[in-house]
Parts: C-alpha cells; structure tokens; sequence
C-alpha cells in the first residue's frame, strides 16, 4: 500500500491523488485560491456526487485512528467542502470583495482525526 | 417582548426607537472612533475595570496547562493555569524580581521558571525558589508570590479582571444573556475554526460591523446575502432586538426562499450546518432564538465590553475585538461544534467552516475603509438607522462609562 492510495470502490479519484490531499484548513484554502475555477469544478464535479458514499464509508473507521487511505479519503471530502463556496457562490476561486488575503489570518486548529499507518509486512 | 417578525422587516416605523426611546436618534460624533485621548478613557473606565474574556477551558484541560494572553489595551500579559490542585488561576505574565516574563504562548509545566535568573514559581503562584537567596537583601519571601489577577470561569469561558476589587461579578456583567444561555451546550463544543486579523479600525467601528444585518445585500453580495435578504426581508431586518444595560442581543432571520446548494445539502443531511433553514427549527437548543422568532437563523449575543457570543443551532462562533490603539484592532474570530462523532460530520461541519470564514473576509473589507474616511476629517458625524441599534447602543454605552457614570 502506497500513501497515495485510496480505499477500494473509490479508485476513479485516484487522479486527485495526492495533489488535493491536504491536512490543515490553511492549505486547503491555499490550494483553492491558486487552482483556475475549471480545476474546481471538475473536482468538485466528480466529487460531489460521490459525498454520501465516501461518509457512510469512512463512518465505519474512528477518526482516532483512520488507516491511510481512509485519510486520503476523508482529505479529498474535505477539500470538496473548501472548494464548495467558490463553486457555487462565488463563481470565483477566492471570495471576491473582500479584505486582502495576506491580512487574513487561518489560525490552526486542533485536526480531529489521526492516521495510523498501517505496518508494510503485515498489510499485503 | 419580540417583534412581531413579518410586522419588523416590513414596517416603515422605527419599532427599535419605539422599545428603547431613551437611546437618542440623532447623528453621534466621530470623537469616540478616532481619539487617541478618548481611547485612553476608555481604556481606564472599560477595559481596567471589567471581565474580559481570556479564553476557553478546552485550552487548559490538564492540570499544569497553561495559556498566556497578552492584553495590549492593558499593557500586560496574562498567564492563565491550571493548578496542580485543578484550580484555574490568572497571574500577571511577571517575575517578582525584575519583571521578565516567567511564561510564553501555551504548554504545560509544574514550575514557572523566569529565564532571566531562574527564579521558580508553582502553577499555584507561590514563590519556590530565589537562586543564590543568600545575596538579597531582608528578602520578604511572603510578596513575591506570582501577582494574581481575578479571574472567573462561565460555561467553560475563562475571565479575568485586572481591578483589584470588581465593581460587578462577573455574573452580574454577563447579565440577562449569561441567564439566558446558561444551558447552551457549551462544554461539548470544541475549536473548529479561528481566524484573525490586525486592522486599521477602531475596536467600536469594528464591532459595528457584525452587530447589524443592513450591511448583508451589499457586503456579502458575493456570497452569503441570499441566505439572508429576499423579497420577504430585503435588507436582512433583525427579528428581534433586546436592548439590556450594557449588554445586546438580537435574532437574525434566515431567507425562507433561499435554495440551498448541494454542499449544504450534504451538510443537513450529515451533520450540522450553518443554513440548516426549515430543518434545523425543529431542533430546539436551549438559550437560542429567545423570542422564537419565525425563520430564526442566530443570535448576535453582544457581550460588553469586546465580544460577540453568537448561537445557533448546534454551532456557535465568537468575534473578540481587541483594541490596540484609537484607529488599531486585533480581532479574532473561532467557530466551535461538537467533537464529530465520525467523519460525516467531520466533512460537513467543514462546510459551514469554509463559507462562514469566507464571510468573515467579506465582514472585515470595509472596516479600514470607513476608518479611513472618518478620520479624514470629512464626515463629522455618523448616522445610524434604527435597524442599526445596536450600534448606537454600544456607543452610548461606551460614552456613559468614561463619563464616569457606571
């Protein structure tokens, strides 16, 4: 198993792997104000749909303990929730009319979930 | 008594005025937003005399945890701790001997130790020990205890109050809203969101700008005014206002009309969410929508001196203006929810937390700008409108107080 994998039945994302995947709030916003709107749309296109599915998935997993491709997973959903807004209010990467970005602070937060990597000899 | 909603956002009386006809209604000087000389005022009638809030319990959960708070407005900074005796406490961020900070950001200890010359204090103030003692003079051990600052905790939020003996407790400053809101769940809700920023604005004007929804067609015309503004309450009207002695609250009503996107979908159906419209009136959270008002969407929970306790249906969010100087504020802003139970609720509580900071960005564009105009000697004077009440309340507020009236 690679870092970059993603549960069984959730393959077909495989193409925002590992490029979407982020960990913090402040990446994620990041990563959405520098991507072009089509970028946004696709993957939010090809996520949403997929949104009901992926969390009654990973419902099954504690998020004190998501194996890895479960965390790719959950970090894929939760971008689509970061890109979301854009998507469908904005029409625009980052929120237009407002106060400069770099005057903004994303303070960090506590993650509310933990990867255990799972042990390479005993999960062929 | 509340409005009636329907009668509220479409009547041309100003039922604010009619409720509260002691406020005046004429224009208010611009002296209070721009003063440095005011702003001293202030600092000594308002911000040395009263509860300020500190933080939150979620910081501190161990025994010997620990958080400093620097008070720019007070000069000083604040270490707040756990004792080893579980007993939260405030000191002053001082070392008895020649003043050097004993401790800085957050963590967790058994000792303060200042790092100028080692002097060790307990997480209960006392002092512990003074290196090479022998060398001081007639040293009275018993005044060299950390200096302790008051300090009171309510619903898992930390105040502390630098006067030596409180003219109000701090039940007394909370008031009607503290009542009110005493069973919210706020010990289960946890940081998910804190956002900041230091701007040119006064800590009043910036205030200002998230205690009424007039602003909402235009501010938020980006993002979020459809959720509010519609052909039924165009201008984002409260529900409701109270009006208490320093303190204000008031209920802002959702856009019954408003079609939720497919993210906010997603969110109802999985967990909580900030535009839960119709489905989230049949939960019922203790505190909230007082005056159950039709339509409610939150309450602007304003809290005398600095901060806005805002609650809603299974999330609240708190903005802290921390003044800096007359025309400089440090506000700071977190947006708590449960601990998710799993990662659906994970997923959708992020999309409140995406869409409500994106808000904020839109919240915060103008304060420097009308900061700028004001104190351009252009415009002499501000009027507010009735629906802006809130304001004015806190202005007259903040007047009557370094007039000394108390």
């Amino acid at each position: 198993m690679t870092n970059n994998a993603l549960p069984r039945g959730f393959e077909d994302l495989a193409e925002f792997v590992p490029d979407w995947l982020h960990a913090t709030e402040i990446e994620r916003n990041r990563f959405r104000v520098a991507q072009p709107l089509a970028e946004l749309k696709r993957f939010y296109n090809a996520m949403m749909p997929r949104l009901d599915g992926i969390s009654s998935f990973l419902n099954d997993f504690p998020l004190h303990a998501m194996p890895r491709d479960c965390a790719n997973l959950l970090e894929l959903a939760l971008m689509t929730m970061e890109v979301a807004p854009a998507v469908e209010y904005y029409n625009n990467p980052d929120v237009p009319e407002s106060v400069e970005y770099e005057k903004f602070d994303i303070l960090p937060v506590r993650q509310k979930y933990t990867v255990v990597e799972s042990n390479p000899n005993t999960n062929e | 008594m509340g409005f009636d909603t329907d009668t509220s956002i479409n009547t041309s009386a100003r039922l604010n005025h009619e409720r509260f006809p002691e406020l005046s209604t004429g224009p208010v000087p611009i002296e209070p937003y721009i003063s440095e000389e005011f702003f001293a005022r202030e600092r000594d009638a308002i911000f040395r005399c009263m509860w300020l809030l500190a933080g939150r319990m979620e910081k501190i959960p161990n025994k010997g945890d620990y958080f400093v708070k620097t008070i720019e407005v007070l000069n000083t900074s604040i270490v707040i701790v756990r004792g080893q005796d579980e007993k939260v406490r405030a000191f002053y961020n001082v070392c008895r001997h020649r003043g050097t900070n004993i401790a800085s950001g957050a963590g967790n200890c058994k000792f303060f130790t200042c790092k100028f010359h080692g002097w060790v204090y307990d997480t209960q103030g006392n002092i512990r020990h003074v290196a090479d003692e022998s060398q001081f003079f007639d040293l009275d051990k018993t005044k060299l205890n950390l200096h302790e600052v008051n300090c009171e905790v309510w619903n898992d939020f930390i105040f502390i109050n630098v006067d030596e003996n409180p003219r109000e407790t701090l039940a007394e400053q909370l008031g009607e809203i503290g009542v009110q809101l005493q069973d919210f769940p706020f010990p289960e809700m946890r940081v998910a969101g804190n956002w900041g920023a230091t701007l040119n604005a006064n800590w009043k004007l910036f205030l200002d700008a998230f205690q009424e929804g007039y602003h909402v067609a235009t501010v938020h015309s980006g993002t979020i005014n459809e959720y509010f503004t519609g052909a039924r309450n165009p201008y984002c009207r409260p529900s409701s206002v109270r009006l208490y002695k320093r303190n204000r609250s008031l209920s802002i009503p959702f856009n019954p009309e408003f079609k939720i996107h497919k993210s906010e979908e997603f969110a109802i159906r999985t967990g909580e969410s900030l535009s839960q419209g119709v489905a989230g009136l049949t939960k019922k959270v203790p505190g909230v929508n007082p005056k159950n008002d039709e339509y409610f969407s939150f309450d602007v929970n304003a809290i005398f001196p600095n901060w806005l306790l805002d609650t809603s249906i299974g999330f609240f969010f708190i903005h802290e203006f921390w003044p800096i100087d007359a025309s400089t504020t440090r506000w700071e802003s977190t947006m708590y929810f449960p601990e998710p139970a799993n990662a659906g609720a994970l997923i959708s509580q992020n999309q409140s937390i995406a869409l409500l900071r994106d808000a904020f960005r839109e919240d915060i564009a103008t304060s420097e700008g009308s900061q700028a105009g004001i104190m351009s000697g252009s415009l002499k004077e501000i009027n507010f409108a009735d629906t802006e009440i809130p304001c004015r309340h806190l202005y007259e507020v903040v007047t009557k107080m370094v007039n000394g009236e108390w």
